[in-house]
C-alpha cells in the first residue's frame, strides 16, 4: 500500500464502542461479543469527545476530524491536523478503529 | 399438576412455575423471606421450571464464562433468545436455561443429584433476575453489606480481597450493626435515592434478609501492610462499581442499562478506596470516613 492511499483510506470507529457521560466524565463504554475481552476504562476530554460525536458510527477520514475541531476551537489547521493525528494513533494503539 | 410461587426482592416480583413433582420450593431454601401472594400483576420474569425442557439447538456460542463457583457456557439462538448451559464446580453439567432476549420469559431444565439440582436452580432464578431488571435501574451487585443507623454500606472486591473479614470486623467493633448480605446485594434508584437491598443470594454466609436502606457509600478493598482510605475519582469509581455488577457485555440492553445506573448510583453516593489490614483499625478508618460523610 502506497502512502497516498494510506492517507485516504476511511476509518471507522468499531462497533460496539459507545461514549457516555458519567457523572460528567467522557467515558467510553465497549460492548458486543467481539469486545468481551476489552476491559479498560478510557475517557476522553472535551475536544476528543467532540470529534468522537462528529465521526462515530460512519466512514471518516482524519480532514473530517479536524473540521469538527476547527468548528468549535480556535486552532489553526496544522495544529488540528497535527493533534488529530496523535488522536488517531492513541485510537489505533487503543483498538477502537477498523 | 404444576405449582407456582411469587417472590418479590428489591420490589420487583416474578413468578417460578414447577411444572412437574420432581422439583420443589423446598429448592430454594433461602427464599421463603421473600415469598408473596401469587397475583395477576405483571412481573419482571417468569420462570418454568421443567426438566423435559430439552433444547432443540444451541445456537450461536458467545463463550465460556467461569464465576468461581459455576462455569456458564453462553448461546444465542436464532431468535435472539438466550440458552446458558451451568455447569458446577465438579464441571457436571446442572442446569440449562432457555430464555427470550430480555429474560422475562424462561425455562429451566435441571439435571444430577439434589445438591447440583438445587445450585442450577438457584444460579437459573439469580440470572434472570439480573439480566432481566438491567434496564430498571437496578443492579445485581457482588459486594457484602452492612447497616448501621439505618444505613447500608457496601464493601467491593473481588474474592478473596477480605470483603467478608472486614463486615465481620465492623459486626464486631462497632455497635448497632448488622449484615445485610454477604454477596449479592440489589442495588436500586428509586425516587432519585440510591437504596440497597438483602436478596435470597448471599454466597457462603446465610444472610437472606428482606431489608432495605439507603445507601451512605461504596468502599473498593485491598489489601495492604497499613490502613488507608482515600476518596476514588469519577474514572476509579466507575472502573470499579462496573466490574462489581451482574452483566452481559455482549448484550447491548443489558450493558448500557447497567452503565446508565451505575451513572446514577455514582451522582448519588461517593466511593472511597481502603488499603487495609484485617484488623479494628481498619474498621474505625471506614466507619468513620463513611459516617462522617453521612452527616456532611
Amino acid at each position: 500500500m502506497n502512502l497516498q492511499t494510506q492517507n485516504i483510506k476511511p476509518m471507522k470507529i468499531k462497533d460496539g464502542f459507545e461514549l457516555r457521560n458519567i457523572c460528567g466524565e467522557n467515558i467510553i463504554v465497549s460492548h458486543g461479543i467481539e469486545n468481551i475481552d476489552f476491559v479498560k476504562v478510557i475517557s476522553l476530554n472535551e475536544s476528543a469527545a467532540l470529534v468522537w460525536n462528529n465521526v462515530v458510527g460512519k466512514d471518516f477520514t482524519i480532514d473530517d476530524m479536524v473540521s469538527a475541531l476547527m468548528s468549535e476551537y480556535d486552532v489553526d489547521a496544522d495544529t488540528a491536523k497535527g493533534d488529530c493525528q496523535t488522536l488517531i494513533d492513541d485510537w489505533k494503539r487503543i483498538g477502537f478503529l477498523d | 399438576m404444576g405449582t407456582t410461587l411469587q417472590y418479590k426482592v428489591a420490589h420487583l416480583s416474578f413468578r417460578i412455575s414447577f411444572a412437574d413433582g420432581k422439583n420443589d420450593k423446598s429448592m430454594l431454601p433461602s427464599f421463603p423471606p421473600f415469598e408473596t401472594e401469587v397475583d395477576d400483576q405483571p412481573v419482571l420474569f417468569t420462570l418454568t421450571v421443567d426438566d423435559s425442557a430439552l433444547p432443540p439447538h444451541k445456537g450461536r456460542e458467545i463463550g465460556q464464562f467461569d464465576t468461581g463457583a459455576s462455569n456458564n457456557g453462553v448461546y444465542i439462538t436464532d431468535d435472539g433468545g438466550y440458552q446458558i448451559l451451568v455447569s458446577d464446580v465438579c464441571n457436571a453439567k446442572c442446569c440449562l436455561i432457555q430464555a427470550n432476549s430480555d429474560f422475562s420469559v424462561g425455562t429451566v431444565a435441571l439435571r444430577g443429584n439434589r445438591d447440583m439440582r438445587q445450585f442450577g436452580l438457584n444460579n437459573a432464578i439469580m440470572m434472570m433476575y439480573a439480566f432481566a431488571s438491567a434496564d430498571k435501574d437496578t443492579l445485581l451487585m457482588h459486594a457484602s453489606v452492612i447497616r448501621h443507623a439505618g444505613i447500608g454500606y457496601l464493601f467491593l472486591g473481588v474474592s478473596g480481597t477480605g470483603k467478608s473479614t472486614h463486615t465481620a470486623n465492623w459486626l464486631k467493633y462497632i455497635d448497632g450493626t448488622d449484615l445485610m448480605n454477604d454477596d449479592n446485594p440489589v442495588v436500586r434508584v428509586v425516587d432519585g435515592k440510591a437504596v440497597v437491598y438483602g436478596s435470597p443470594w448471599s454466597g457462603k454466609t446465610p444472610c437472606y434478609r428482606n431489608i432495605e436502606a439507603p445507601i451512605g457509600g461504596f468502599v473498593q478493598l485491598k489489601q495492604a501492610p497499613y490502613n488507608k482510605i482515600s476518596r476514588m475519582s469519577v474514572i476509579e469509581t466507575f472502573a470499579s462499581l462496573l466490574p462489581s455488577c451482574s452483566v452481559m457485555k455482549w448484550d447491548r440492553r443489558d450493558y448500557i442499562g447497567v452503565c446508565d445506573t451505575v451513572n446514577r448510583v455514582m451522582q448519588l453516593t461517593k466511593t472511597f478506596f481502603l488499603e487495609n489490614l484485617p484488623d479494628e483499625e481498619a474498621v474505625q478508618l471506614s466507619f468513620n470516613t463513611l459516617t462522617s460523610g453521612q452527616k456532611s
